[in-house]
């Protein structure tokens, strides 16, 4: 190759660039000016079907339906402007283009189809959607047609919705009934009918219907279905339930228990239930006695206390009574004085803790109080006493009480650390003692890893001498028919080429990603843009989710990300924010702002981890919890989240962070577009430096100030916007950042949650990959029809590092974490049973992110050697040059691109910034990274375990 | 041998002693061993007294806290547990109020808290603070609410004489506090006067969706309401701040104070407190209307919206006010 040559491929990439960047601000125009007339098309369409104005709208059919199904989101329209719109379009000819859709391959035409026929809602929509529903195969298109026919159940729209059900997934099912229960007119069909069909899935949906709507006719069929699973526990003679595995039964013996007694008043309160070994069945038939609110049944409740957990069954129905009968603690008071037996003394404590403020100021009987206290705090419902003693101004009283507890904590060691930790300092002293800082559990200890140690120290051989060793086979004659110089000029030329011919197929490599990547963006956009609210807001069609905040020394930031989370757009979820042993006030300023108290609390520990100290609540943020434990690092915290999270999935995110308020919305809607499990998402994380935040939420997204920040900004947004995109397509993501991912709660209790110290006697710095990779490769081994995927469009804010050294700290940790991941997972390289994560992913990583850094400290090695010594070929250096800096130029300018076209366009200044630093960062900068990260190898192999500090500086307000 | 005269004088002495030491059955309450409101009226003779002497800056209010429910708790329990909630009352005032403020227990049930010299910005702030402590307690067998009447010394004619003046005091108290009884639970009157509406009504729409927004505010201004739209919560919070409006409707997502937050500001606020809201969400479940509960919203619209109705129920309050201002 000559110079010229060389030249001449710059050149061609040059212009490639300077395309691009054109594309780029064409793009941006176009889609300023889309905007503004898509809300000028609403506007006239409001007046056109809400006021009935005389207005003509000017637009394409498609612009026009995509506006007027954004109108239908907000208002509801009359039918008449329904119909209205119905016959324009019919006139237009888009209706029978859309009947046609219906039956597309393609699976968006389809869906885009239903979605704009069901606005509608009549005869002929009605009609076809039927039709399609009756021949459809994939599930998530199936429940969308049953969310477009809701509104209209009839006869034939009901039996082919219970129809679809047949071979379908529990989680269709559970959808479509959930559908059901809120549309359909119980009254005017006879479903008891359903219940007799020899298909468990029809079966188990009614009996799951029945659970939520009442129906005379259900009643005798459900007495049947009781009476065949007890005598299938027995005898086994059930055609229909032998061949299904027993916890779907057990659920079904518990669906029909509940429907039974919460409906049909079917008596379930005898030992056989309530005494049950299946604690569900035992809460169950406890639950079915609370509306007989009395004292007797009280007594009954209380008979079966065994001071063990189960007991929580039969306080929290007590509990219940009293809270509708509030009479009954009086009541329940007056047993609580005459009973004998310990362990019912100690239940009924513990719903008498519940109203301990009234108790306090009623009883005035030392000795009453005395026993009422002593039964509370001995069975560890004291959080309510120490809490009305910290409030309390009463001092006569306070000095009764605390004349009472103090020979209590005397002999009870663990109350008394309770309130060293709780009870105000100045009543603490009245009580005679000195609060002493709490001790905190031993640290778990992790084991030695010389294995990992070893691995590292082989790769790092192999990569040393491989490039010396190949160029010794290649050029073995040359090399002893040379001199010295002659050998090593040739040896830096031969790595010269070898690098040309590796960065070529590398930027080609991720050139061939923004690709990908462009496609799957407008995939997942046009998806997006047809969900309805209506549906996504539906009761049960998303997912509940549980978010889990592990927080640590994060006082500054920490009551906004809260706010911020707890004002998400989405149905259904509850904040978790795990405090994990923080040294600064985090745990203060969150129970301030929020009024946040401790409350008893009993959760069973799914994963081991660290001690958890303390819980606090409040009834009005009833979806917010927090939890204060030992400090015991991230994952540890998360796995302590997953311990107190109620929901099917979880959400980790970074308490520093802020989540687009209907990114969490976007995540998880995804999974309605595929029939495979989802088992783990992640989000886009943008690094947001420069934007300035207004009580939680993103007002102004501005570039960074500084050039450090700004270079990290397009390292991102390649990273994101294309790299991680691409791998989801391809089947094989596999980083779901820490900072906002969510997970499938089922699998993680399978693998054990994050891996910690605590739970896996181990510690890595990486503990999202190593979850995914874990995650993907339990499905794999179970032959899980699964997906995990990246999300864009669902964005969290982040702060990057403003300094050198906490950059380098956090890449070096970020490189450690890498390296342990694939060193844990080391038997996934290549290995055909994990499909594209085995055969792709993992070794990607292995040798484009692990290994290469440390061979391209070789080139720059021998670049600077040839340099210093005047050996190297000037025509190799311009093509390293260019297989570098221009085609890395190029993907750079598609990342920007990709982000222009899809997500919130940034000022011109903004991209000309992106534009510049997007250019530069090929010239050294992404050479700097690399040097970090063969840093990070070595420090792996020191065994260094630390995560390193990032020192926040907080969104511009 | 004592003459009946000297009897008479020693009688008269011993029935005086005898009634020093029962002294207390006169001036406290029997159930809550507070002062009572006989011992207020003498109270508030030499606090005028003292203070009339000297050239004084004080702003001393009363201020009476009395139980809405009361008779629901004497009929659904029993008249000791009313006793017992009003007793749990006079606890919870005592656990908020500050040491220069002196309680007394007044004939109905609840309480008449004398504070010397009211220094802080708004005392209808101030009261909600013991409304919104007594919501929440547990402190009671079941959650009650209370209204609050507040009297200014400042609203007294500087003419009367001292008694006079003190019983005019109190009997302002006990005229507004009654009047409480016809208005709503939670309710607050004081001196201030109801503002003067121009329109058929005054709404304020929070909605953080810029085409939703735009057509509520044009929905509602073609029925003749006049409307405020605004796009997030601090902005609307400014706004209701200042205004009083007839009706609210916010978004319970809206951008940077929800609707639910946005509702609870309002409510430990001087105005709008008692603000017909309406909260628009894109599903109503079991959570939402508990909160929506708590905090005294009124109405919980489901997305997407049916105008008519949110129209229909502004238009019924506004008639339910006219009628209740008469």
């Amino acid at each position: 190759m000559t110079l010229e040559d060389v030249l001449v491929i710059s050149l061609v990439l040059l212009i490639i660039s300077i395309v691009l960047i054109l594309l780029i601000f064409l793009q941006k125009k176009l889609k300023r000016r889309k905007q503004i007339k898509y809300l000028h098309i609403q506007e006239l369409l409001t007046k056109r079907y809400q006021f009935f104005e005389d207005i003509k709208v000017n637009c394409s059919l498609i612009t026009y339906i995509k506006n007027f199904f954004i109108l239908t989101q907000r208002i509801q329209l009359t039918q008449v402007a329904l119909d209205e719109a119905y016959n324009f379009f019919l006139k237009k000819k888009l209706i029978h283009k859309l009947l046609k859709q219906l039956n597309s391959h393609n699976e968006y035409k389809r869906k885009r189809a239903i979605t704009y026929l069901s606005l509608f809602r009549n005869k002929v929509t009605s009609k076809a959607l039927i039709e399609r529903l009756s021949i459809e195969r994939k599930e998530h298109i199936k429940i969308l047609i049953v969310n477009g026919l809701k509104r209209d159940i009839d006869k034939t729209v009901l039996k082919s919705i219970i129809t679809s059900l047949i071979n379908s997934r529990r989680y269709y099912q559970l959808r479509v009934i959930k559908i059901l229960k809120k549309y359909i007119d119980q009254s005017e069909y006879d479903l008891s009918e359903y219940f007799k069909s020899p298909l468990i899935e029809i079966k188990e949906s009614f009996i799951e219907l029945s659970m939520e709507i009442y129906h005379p006719s259900f009643e005798k069929p459900l007495i049947e279905t009781l009476k065949e699973i007890e005598n299938h526990y027995l005898y086994e003679d059930s055609t229909l339930l032998k061949n299904i595995r027993k916890p779907r039964v057990d659920r079904l013996y518990r669906q029909t228990l509940t429907a039974l007694s919460t409906y049909y008043g079917f008596d379930i309160s005898s030992n056989k239930y309530l005494a049950h070994t299946d604690i569900e069945i035992a809460r169950i038939a406890a639950n079915s006695l609370i509306e007989k609110d009395n004292i007797e049944t009280i007594k009954t409740l209380a008979s079966f206390a065994s001071l063990t957990k189960n007991d929580k069954v039969y306080s929290d129905a007590i509990n219940e009574m009293c809270q509708n009968n509030k009479s009954l603690f009086k009541e329940v008071y007056e047993l609580f004085k005459i009973e004998k037996d310990k362990r019912k003394k100690y239940l009924l404590s513990g719903v008498l803790s519940k109203k301990i403020d009234y108790l306090l100021l009623i009883v005035e009987d030392d000795n009453e109080l005395t026993n009422l206290l002593e039964a509370m705090i001995n069975s560890n419902y004291s959080v309510n006493i120490i809490n009305w003693l910290n409030q309390n101004k009463d001092y006569e009283l306070e000095e009764n009480i605390l004349n009472i507890i103090e020979p209590i904590a005397e002999d009870n060691y663990e109350f008394y650390l309770e309130l060293n930790s709780y009870l105000k300092k100045d009543i603490f002293k009245k009580m005679g003692y000195i609060q002493t800082k709490y001790p905190g559990q031993v640290k778990p200890t992790t084991e030695p890893e010389f294995r990992k140690f070893r691995w590292l120290l082989v790769i790092l051989l192999i990569l040393t001498l491989s490039l010396p060793t190949i160029f010794f086979i290649t050029k073995i004659r040359f090399i002893f028919s040379s001199s010295i110089t002659q050998i090593l000029t040739q040896y830096l030329i031969s790595i010269n080429i070898w690098f040309i011919a590796y960065y070529v197929f590398v930027n080609l490599l991720y050139i061939a990603f923004a690709i990908i990547a462009l496609i799957e963006y407008k995939r997942q956009e046009n998806l997006w843009e047809i969900k309805s609210e209506d549906f996504l807001y539906e009761n049960g069609v998303v997912s509940p989710i549980s978010i889990l905040v592990p927080a640590y020394n994060e006082e500054l930031n920490i009551v906004e990300s809260i706010r911020s989370l707890l004002s998400l757009k989405y149905p259904e979820f509850e904040v978790i924010v795990v405090n994990d042993g923080s040294k600064d006030k985090t745990l203060e300023v969150i129970t301030k702002a929020f009024n946040l108290k401790r409350v008893d609390y009993n959760t069973e520990e799914i994963i081991h981890t660290r001690l958890v100290k303390a819980v606090y609540k409040n009834k009005f943020y009833s979806n917010l919890i927090l939890v204060d434990k030992d400090n015991g690092g991230k994952a540890d915290a998360l796995n302590v989240g997953i311990n107190f999270s109620k929901y099917d999935y979880v959400c980790g995110i970074d308490a520093d962070s802020l989540i687009e308020s209907d990114g969490l919305l976007k995540m998880m809607s995804s999974v309605l577009d595929h029939d495979e499990i989802t088992l783990a998402l992640g989000g886009s994380i943008v690094p947001a430096n420069g934007a300035t935040v207004d009580h939680g939420l993103v007002e102004k997204y501005e570039m960074p100030k500084t050039a450090l920040s700004r270079l990290q900004t397009i390292e991102y947004l390649r990273a994101f916007n294309t790299g991680r995109l691409a791998f989801s397509r391809l089947k094989c993501f596999l980083i779901v950042s820490g900072a906002f991912g969510l997970f499938e709660k089922r699998i993680l209790k399978e693998i054990g949650g994050y891996l910690s110290a605590s739970s896996f006697k181990k510690n890595t710095v990486g503990e999202d990959m190593e979850l995914v990779v874990r995650i993907t490769k339990k499905a794999a081994e179970s032959s899980l029809n699964y997906r995990v995927d990246y999300i864009p469009m669902a964005r969290c804010y982040t702060e990057v590092p403003e300094s050198f050294k906490i950059l380098r700290s956090q890449r070096n940790r970020w490189q450690r974490g890498l390296i342990e991941t694939l060193s844990f997972h080391r038997n996934m390289i290549l290995n055909p049973t994990y499909k594209a994560n085995g055969l792709f992913a993992m070794p990607y990583y292995f040798i484009f992110e692990m290994a290469a850094p440390m061979l391209e400290l070789q080139i720059y090695l021998s670049l600077i050697i040839g340099i210093i010594f005047g050996i190297f070929n000037i025509v190799y250096l311009l093509l390293l040059l260019v297989a570098t800096c221009f085609l890395g130029m190029c993907l750079s300018m598609i990342s920007l691109f990709v982000q222009e076209k899809y997500s919130t366009p940034l000022s011109f200044k903004d991209t000309m910034i992106l534009i510049l630093y997007g250019i530069f960062e090929n010239f050294g900068w992404r050479q700097f990274i690399s040097m970090y990260r063969t840093w990070g190898y070595f420090s792996s192999l020191k065994g260094k375990h630390t995560w390193g500090h990032m020192n926040r500086i907080g969104f511009k307000k | 041998m004592i003459s009946i005269k000297e009897e008479i004088r020693l009688q008269i002495e011993k029935t005086k002693e005898s009634m020093i030491d029962h002294m207390d059955t006169f001036i406290l309450d029997e159930n809550t061993e507070t002062f009572n409101e006989f011992f207020l009226r003498e109270y508030l003779i030499n606090f005028i007294n003292i203070n009339s002497l000297k050239p004084s800056d004080r702003n001393p209010i009363l201020m009476v806290i009395n139980i809405d429910d009361i008779s629901d708790i004497n009929a659904r329990y029993s008249n000791d547990e009313g006793d017992e909630t009003i007793k749990n009352l006079g606890y919870l005032i005592n656990q908020v109020k500050s040491d220069d403020q002196l309680l007394f227990k007044r004939k109905g049930p609840g309480y008449i808290l004398f504070l010397h010299d009211f220094k802080g910005k708004s005392i209808k702030d101030y009261a909600s603070v013991f409304q919104n402590k007594v919501k929440s307690s547990e402190a009671f067998i079941e959650a009650i609410t209370v209204s609050i009447a507040v009297v200014k010394f400042s609203e007294i004619d500087t003419e009367m004489d001292v008694q006079e003046k003190a019983d005019i005091l109190i009997s302002k108290c006990n005229s507004r506090i009654n009047k409480s009884s016809e208005l709503y639970s939670n309710a607050y009157i004081s001196d201030d006067k109801p503002v003067a509406l121009k329109s058929l009504g005054k709404v304020l729409v929070v909605e953080s969706d810029e085409l939703l927004l735009k057509i509520l505010k044009m929905s509602l201004e073609k029925q003749d309401y006049q409307v405020t739209a605004v796009s997030d919560g601090v902005t609307a919070l400014n706004s209701a701040k200042k205004y009083l409006y007839d009706a609210i409707i916010a978004d319970r997502y809206s951008h940077k104070i929800d609707g639910l937050r946005f509702k609870q500001y309002l409510n430990e606020s001087s105005i709008n407190m008692n603000t017909l809201f309406i909260m628009t969400v894109n599903n109503k479940t079991v959570n939402i209307v508990e909160k929506a509960n708590l905090l005294n919203i009124n109405y919980i619209l489901e997305k997407p919206i049916i105008f008519e109705e949110a129209y229909g129920i502004i238009s019924r309050e506004l008639i339910r006010k006219k009628y209740s201002n008469r």
